[in-house]
């Protein structure tokens, strides 16, 4: 009996911090827009740390994008939104940058588009 | 003599310059930060506490001079450990080490592959040594006088010299000139200041591993003219820089037999040498301890910071390389800045400035680079103005006496040395996050030094963890360590207000100033803690 209400009373902590930690992750949809190889309005983009993250990509011209320190990488083509979703599971303020704009793999420059700010708990 | 060691720097200067053109832009930088700005409410509760701390400190101790007449002092070679650690054949095996790694980052940069997150040499050399060793040596010890290897190959080299010549000496044919103190450490750091911090090469591993055989052979060159110690104490920058972080450090090196002085090869020790004044036993120098006989060694734990107290003004040479270097680790973190990027963008932007950038650009090729080494030499000189003006202040404060007249000079002497722990703390603060993230590449790079795909010790497909640091300890750990370097200058610079001036009220009222410069320059370190990291875009 004893034993049988710890195991009750554990599996209702265990709901109730899953329940707590689930229900303070959020899920955050950012749309960026590339205009003339730039960031429309505001090139930071702030999120928590574990929230579900999707940013939607749109541009002007044909680009890959790479969100350094989580290491995703995205090619985007003109007027077709993209979306890189992944979890905020790391904070700090990550670089995304871009390469290759109009298609040119040659391209060594490494302009940061935005920064990506995952701020803690 | 002098042509000796002005060849030796030209030619390094010339290695470096011609490196320079030949370096390809990597897509991937090298040594990228994530690190998150620390908020307002914290920079402001770091400043507050600087401040309030400065002044409790004073005056709690306003009459008292702890560590004045000696410290607390434990031996390490009373137990088997301690006596283990520092056993002959212990530390020739760490000398062998340090040696095998040298030549790993010079072979790993000259024939590994050239990517600089592949290559064992920059992570080895920018995370590990300069930042990390600067860690150890602060916190720990003086390790950088041990795994020195131009000390160590250059020692192995005059003990083959010796043996194969019956007793003749390699080095030291030429006497240093005395006045020329600290010069040769002063223009070495610069320059590597400059690799460090505006050259793009230092992340590619060629040109880094070229830049340290010109170094090397700087080294040398110094070492086997005037003489192996002396040399050290002069012109090799990063001993003087490892070693002035060190005094930070709870332990030291003693000798107690100080008969064995007179002989010292650094010509330094004994008179004026840190701590040796106390109980003229030789504190720290690593020539006595390796001549000394082992019951005349000691390896002592000791207070933090007690090698900091000053008992005699500093040469101005050691003022000049002590600013230097809090100047770089301070303009290692502006440059960094939002506000920096936007002057460099006003100073791009502007219409009238033009014909001069494009004329700059003609002549050295790289305006941004350009600018930040005309930055790299403008703010160790206003950080010297700086100083010297408050020096001049405390002076002043101080007010005359003829019992004891303390100029200006003196005064600036004396205390640059409490300074150091607010520069260590920044470092510390600024560094800590990058040494536990980008110093994560070391672990697949010593099972793959070279690139080539090897995989030595089953390590080579570490990936790299971003949520290895939590950001919220990291800002808490920053802002502490700021604040306890602060207080811990002020104490320094009291005892040293207390040492120079018999009259209480005189010391109390030649703080002021301290206390407010060190205000300031605490308030800069956490104000850049505070400002987001930004990529330079015209860079």
């Amino acid at each position: 009996m004893n034993r049988d209400r710890r195991a009750f009373l554990a599996a209702g902590a265990a709901v109730a911090l899953l329940g707590a930690s689930a229900a303070r992750a959020d899920t955050k949809i950012i749309d960026v827009v590339i205009e003339a190889r730039k960031v429309v309005g505001d090139d930071v983009a702030r999120v928590t740390q574990g929230d579900a993250v999707t940013l939607r990509w749109s541009t002007d011209e044909a680009v890959s994008v790479h969100l350094h320190g989580y290491d995703l990488k995205l090619s985007i083509a003109p007027d077709v939104p993209t979306e890189m979703t992944f979890e905020a599971f790391a904070a700090g303020r990550f670089p995304v940058t871009s390469h290759g704009f109009g298609g040119h793999d040659h391209d060594d420059e490494e302009v940061v588009l935005l920064y990506l700010e995952v701020h803690p708990r | 003599m002098r042509g000796h060691l002005l060849s030796g720097l030209a030619a390094l200067v010339a290695g470096i310059v011609g490196l320079v053109g030949a370096t390809p832009a990597w897509a991937h930088g090298f040594g990228a930060r994530y690190d998150l700005p620390i908020p307002l409410w914290l920079y402001l509760l770091g400043a507050g506490g600087a401040v309030a701390v400065s002044f409790v400190i004073v005056a709690l101790m306003a009459r008292r001079t702890p560590g004045l007449h000696g410290y607390a002092r434990l031996d390490l070679r009373r137990w088997a450990l301690g006596r283990a650690l520092t056993h002959a054949a212990t530390l020739n095996a760490v000398r062998l080490i340090a040696v095998a790694v040298f030549l790993l980052i010079i072979v790993a940069g000259l024939f590994g592959t050239q990517s600089p997150t592949r290559n064992f040499a920059p992570t080895m050399v920018w995370v590990i040594w300069w930042v990390g060793l600067a860690f150890v040596c602060a916190l720990v010890g003086n390790l950088w006088a041990l795994v020195n290897p131009w000390r160590i190959l250059f020692a192995w080299a005059e003990a083959g010299y010796r043996a194969a010549t019956g007793g003749h000496e390699l080095a030291g044919r030429l006497a240093y000139p005395r006045g020329l103190g600290m010069v040769p450490a002063i223009i070495l750091f610069l320059v590597f200041a400059w690799l460090e911090l505006v050259w793009r090469g230092g992340e590619v591993p060629r040109s880094l591993a070229c830049a340290i055989i010109a170094y090397s052979a700087v080294t040398w060159a110094g070492m086997a003219a005037f003489g192996r110690e002396i040399w050290l104490r002069h012109g090799e920058a990063f001993d003087i820089a490892f070693g002035l972080l060190a005094r930070f450090a709870p332990t030291e090196v003693r000798v107690t037999n100080t008969a064995l002085c007179e002989t010292c090869g650094s010509g330094a020790c004994g008179h004026g040498a840190h701590g040796a004044q106390e109980h003229r036993d030789c504190v720290d120098c690593y020539d006595c301890a390796s001549r000394a006989a082992p019951d005349a060694r000691q390896f002592n734990l000791r207070p933090w910071t007690v090698g900091l107290l000053s008992h005699a003004p500093v040469p101005w040479t050691m003022l000049v390389f002590i600013l230097l270097m809090l100047a770089t680790v301070s303009f290692d973190g502006i440059k960094e800045t939002p506000a920096w990027t936007g002057l460099m963008d006003g100073i791009f932007g502007t219409q009238a400035l033009a014909p001069l950038l494009f004329g700059l650009h003609d002549l050295t090729g790289n305006v941004m680079a350009t600018l930040q080494t005309l930055a790299l030499v403008v703010l160790p000189t206003v950080f010297l103005i700086v100083y010297m003006l408050f020096a001049w202040m405390m002076a002043a404060a101080a007010g005359p006496s003829d019992a004891e007249p303390v100029s200006a000079g003196q005064v600036a002497r004396l205390f640059v040395l409490s300074l150091i722990p607010i520069a260590l703390a920044y470092h510390l603060a600024h560094y800590i996050s990058f040494l536990l993230l980008a110093g994560q590449l070391i672990i697949p790079l010593v099972s793959d030094p070279f690139g080539f795909g090897w995989d030595l010790f089953g390590t080579a497909d570490y990936r790299l963890d971003i949520a290895v640091v939590n950001a919220r300890m990291v800002w808490y750990t920053a802002v502490a360590a700021i604040v306890v370097g602060h207080m811990v200058a002020v104490y320094l610079a009291h005892i040293a207000a207390m040492r120079v001036y018999a009259d209480t009220r005189r010391a109390l009222r030649g703080q002021i100033p301290v206390l407010a410069l060190m205000v300031g320059y605490t308030t800069l370190s956490l104000w850049i803690l505070s400002q987001p990291i930004v990529k330079s875009s015209a860079g």
